[in-house]
């Protein structure tokens, strides 16, 4: 048996050294994972300072033409960005042409009021309102928002509202941004941190042939146990909007208002129950406030004090300018003799976005 | 058997393979090889043109099927080299390697590349680390650049021409108490392949208490005066031995073999080459560990042995700053020496005489004003501690005369071209950081709640990947060796890493710590590795 075993081994010495290269690769496999997620903590961690704001060079033609606008009571604007950095995506616009549009609403005359103030004007409370009041929010509360944007506020004087997934941040996701920076954020006095979703913020499957629609937007289907039931739709969207309520009074930050994720309370196609729009839109107003949501044109009026909503923002997009933000402010100024609805929308049209 | 005995059977075996010293019975069949022919044509001889197999020849040898295949290929590249130098043409019967060998290494060499690349984007994306934490950064960043550029240099590396020079040589020789092996590593310098007019051997027995001197007397009756033995009544140190042969020849180049090294038979011949640059002050030769088999402590020497000398050396040596000549095998020229023999000999650290690291020490007084080399194709093999206790005081004693050479070599070195100053005051440098450092990633961040070293131990594993897929792709033969390569930079962060400071703390110390049984371990140190 010994004599056996040696001359097994004798014949599979030599390939079993040749196994030995793969082999060493073995540990270096193991820790790779490991390694690309300490470099996006790292790159997370040593790259959130915010950067530095652009110059912003306005030709002289843009100076006379972003003339400031007619004052206005009774309404305001409410402009929704997701991301600044140069990916191009659709969504997200470069720093370059944040700060144009930033710059923009300096000479046009605009103010930005807090989420607190936006609700007292939900609510029919316009003292204290400036001239030309405007709100100016962020959803999804990536990291890349904050860095390319604070800077740029704190220098044209503005703030903005950031609306948080707190699922992304209970999991640590280095794209978002988290609790402590959040909380800065809001000690800064430039931003308001409100709710967006817990883990809400996904699409899922609603039928069987796959097609998807947003978490609280339908209810879903598996091919294990099918359609669920409108009961378990209540259920399930009720569990996530609690535990994102519990999350703010937990870290102790007044709400306000909520951003839908995608826009979509079940009011599209009527999501694929007719009961998911009134029953989830009244679960958001009595829990969050005001609902802020996407006009389908990206042409909507200015928000006027309905009590909660939903009210429709206006969406930047990858490619739009502060010509064509400033189209839209002056168009919809309700204040504005020469206002017409839609002239604002002769340059571009943009369905609701995320 | 004692590991002095194993040693010494080692010796004798290999003696006896290279050079007809044997008087041990060798099996029947052997007879019919040339006895005094050298071990390369002998296989080269038996394999190739007697169509024996690798197994018989085990059979015949007494080594390992493994062990055959080696030589073989070692022979072949031996042959190669002889020819070039020799001009004489060699029949390439077959490559040093089969097929599967080239593979085998092409694919080490290319993952070798493949690693150091990896490991050098790795570090550009944290490069912004230097920012927050410098300290750590900064030295993570240099290690990672000293070792790719030890890699980097080495690549330009070249043996010296053959100029078919043959100056003068004499070999110093000093024993202490080594009765037993003395004359067989005399007999076998008298083996080498060079004019025995241009050839010396200055024997000096350094007051041994047994029979060393009557050896060496033995082996100069029969040596036709080639032999000078110089016989010290008491022991004076191995320094006091040295120089007192040095003293006692007229010849051009003084060779230092060690007495536990065996030298290939154009050794010599090949390693004078490099005098003909008459600015070439000494030249090291390579060595390869003899006793590699007999343990995984001298497998992992074996691997550090060859990437110290064919990397670090190498890469040294395109600069002309060798910063120590491995008393295994090393050539001086007499003008380099000279002047400082005295010094030398006295040499005197805080106060106290400098017995050991002679080799280092003899070599900083040449490289202050000469160029220093090394020569990849002068072979000595070697015995290396076997067991961990010896091996741990070889590397004490080597820490300490590299603690007090560093600070010579810190003096003049940048004087010299900046590249390899630079490179050596790092050298220095990283030894002295590396425990703080290890201590950090290994205790503190862990304790600090920074999470385990994976990164540290994985920094750790992939510069002794390199080492070791370095000896894959280098030897010509592949075996398995190199994996000990791996297990040598763990055993260097288990055990060696924390001598330092003791060393530091103990350089003045005269004690050899092992004498007077040096059989085994006077050895010269190849290099620091930097860890």
């Amino acid at each position: 048996m010994k004599s056996f075993t040696r001359v097994v081994w004798a014949k599979l010495r030599r390939p079993a050294s040749f196994m030995l290269l793969p082999l060493s690769l073995v540990p270096l496999a193991v820790v790779l994972p490991i390694v690309i997620s300490v470099h996006a903590n790292y790159v997370r961690y040593y790259d959130s300072p915010p950067l530095p704001a652009p110059a912003v060079a306005l030709t002289a033609s843009q100076h006379r033409e972003f003339t400031t606008l007619p004052a206005f009571t009774g309404a305001i604007p409410v402009l929704v960005y997701h991301g600044i950095n140069n990916d191009r995506d659709g969504y997200s616009i470069s720093q370059r042409a944040f700060a144009a549009q930033m710059e923009m609403l300096r000479l046009a005359g605009f103010t930005a009021v807090s989420i607190a103030q936006y609700d007292r004007f939900q609510h029919g409370d316009l003292s204290g309102l400036p001239s030309r009041p405007i709100l100016i929010t962020f959803d999804d509360g990536r990291l890349d928002s904050f860095r390319g944007a604070d800077e740029v506020l704190a220098r044209d004087g503005l703030r903005a509202t950031m609306f948080v997934i707190t699922g992304q941040i209970a999991k640590k996701n280095p794209f978002y941004l988290d609790w402590t920076e959040l909380h800065r954020m809001q000690r800064s006095g430039r931003w308001d941190i409100q709710p967006h979703a817990y883990r809400g913020h996904v699409q899922i499957a609603v039928d069987a042939r796959g097609d998807l629609k947003p978490f609280y937007a339908a209810r879903r289907y598996s091919r294990t146990t099918g359609q669920e039931t409108f009961a378990d739709y209540q259920r399930r969207v009720a569990l996530d909007l609690f535990t994102l309520a519990d999350q703010f009074r937990q870290q102790a930050i007044d709400v306000h208002a909520l951003a839908v994720p995608y826009g979509d309370y079940g009011q599209q196609d009527a999501g694929n129950d007719p009961r998911i729009m009134p029953f989830t839109l009244g679960l958001m107003r009595s829990q969050f406030g005001t609902v802020f949501v996407q006009d389908d044109h990206n042409d909507p009026p200015y928000t006027t004090p309905t009590g909660g909503g939903p009210e429709k923002r206006w969406e930047a997009h990858t490619s739009t300018t502060a010509a064509q933000l400033y189209a839209w402010l002056r168009a919809r100024d309700p204040a504005a003799p020469s206002a017409k609805s839609g002239a604002g929308t002769a340059a571009f049209t943009g369905g609701s976005g995320e | 058997m004692s590991s002095a005995e194993i040693i010494r059977r080692a010796v004798r075996k290999q003696l006896s393979k290279h050079y007809a010293v044997a008087p041990a019975p060798s099996p029947p069949r052997r007879s019919r090889v040339e006895p005094s022919a050298d071990v390369d044509a002998t296989l080269l001889a038996l394999s190739e043109q007697n169509g024996v197999s690798d197994e018989q020849l085990a059979k015949l040898t007494g080594w390992s099927v493994d062990e055959v295949g080696e030589r073989r290929a070692h022979a072949w590249a031996k042959a190669a080299e002889r020819a070039a130098l020799t001009g004489s043409p060699v029949a390439p019967v077959s490559e040093a390697g089969g097929r599967t060998d080239g593979a085998a290494r092409l694919v080490a060499g290319a993952y070798l590349l493949a690693l150091l690349s990896a490991v050098l984007y790795y570090k550009s994306a944290f490069l912004q680390m230097i920012t927050v934490s410098p300290f750590l950064s900064m030295y993570g960043l240099v290690v990672v650049l000293y070792i790719s550029s030890r890699f980097f240099f080495s690549a330009f590396y070249r043996t010296s021409k053959n100029h078919g020079i043959e100056p003068h040589v004499a070999i110093v020789m000093p024993g202490f108490n080594e009765e037993a092996a003395i004359a067989d590593s005399l007999r076998s310098l008298l083996e080498l392949n060079y004019p025995a007019n241009s050839l010396e051997i200055v024997a000096v027995n350094d007051g041994s208490t047994d029979g060393t001197l009557s050896e060496m007397k033995k082996v100069a009756a029969g040596a036709k005066g080639r032999v000078h033995v110089i016989n010290f009544p008491q022991n004076r140190g191995k320094r006091a031995a040295m120089a007192a042969g040095i003293r006692a020849t007229e010849a051009d180049i003084i060779a230092f073999v060690d007495s536990d090294s065996v030298l290939d038979r154009d050794a010599m011949r090949i390693l004078v080459q490099g005098f003909h640059d008459p600015k070439v002050g000494a030249i090291c030769g390579h060595a390869e560990v003899l006793n590699v088999r007999q343990n995984w402590i001298t497998k992992m020497q074996a691997v550090r042995y060859f990437v110290a000398f064919s990397v670090n050396k190498a890469a040294e040596s395109v600069f002309s700053t060798v910063t120590c000549c491995s008393g295994c095998f090393s050539a001086y020229r007499r003008a380099a020496i000279m002047p400082k023999l005295d010094w030398w000999e006295n040499q005197k650290f805080l106060g106290r005489e400098s017995t050991f690291g002679d080799d280092r020490s003899l070599t900083n007084c040449v490289l202050r004003n000469w160029k220093v080399k090394y020569e990849a194709r002068a072979i000595s093999h070697t015995i290396v501690p076997s067991t961990f206790k010896q091996f741990m005081r070889q590397q004490l004693r080597w820490k300490r005369s590299w603690t007090r050479e560093s600070l010579i070599v810190s003096s003049f070195i940048w004087r010299k071209n900046p590249i390899p100053a630079v490179c050596a005051y790092v050298g220095i440098l990283l030894p002295i950081v590396a425990p703080v450092i290890a201590v950090h990633a290994i205790v503190m961040m862990p304790a600090q709640g920074g999470g385990a070293p994976i990164l540290y131990i994985m920094g750790v594993y992939a510069m002794s990947l390199c080492y070791g897929l370095y000896y894959a792709a280098r030897k010509p033969r592949y075996n398995h060796l190199w994996v000990y390569g791996i297990l040598f930079c763990f055993f260097y962060l288990a055990f060696l890493l924390w001598q330092t400071y003791w060393a530091i703390a103990t350089t003045r110390t005269p004690s050899w710590g092992t004498r007077p049984s040096t059989v085994g371990l006077n050895s010269a140190e190849p290099v620091q590795l930097a860890s």
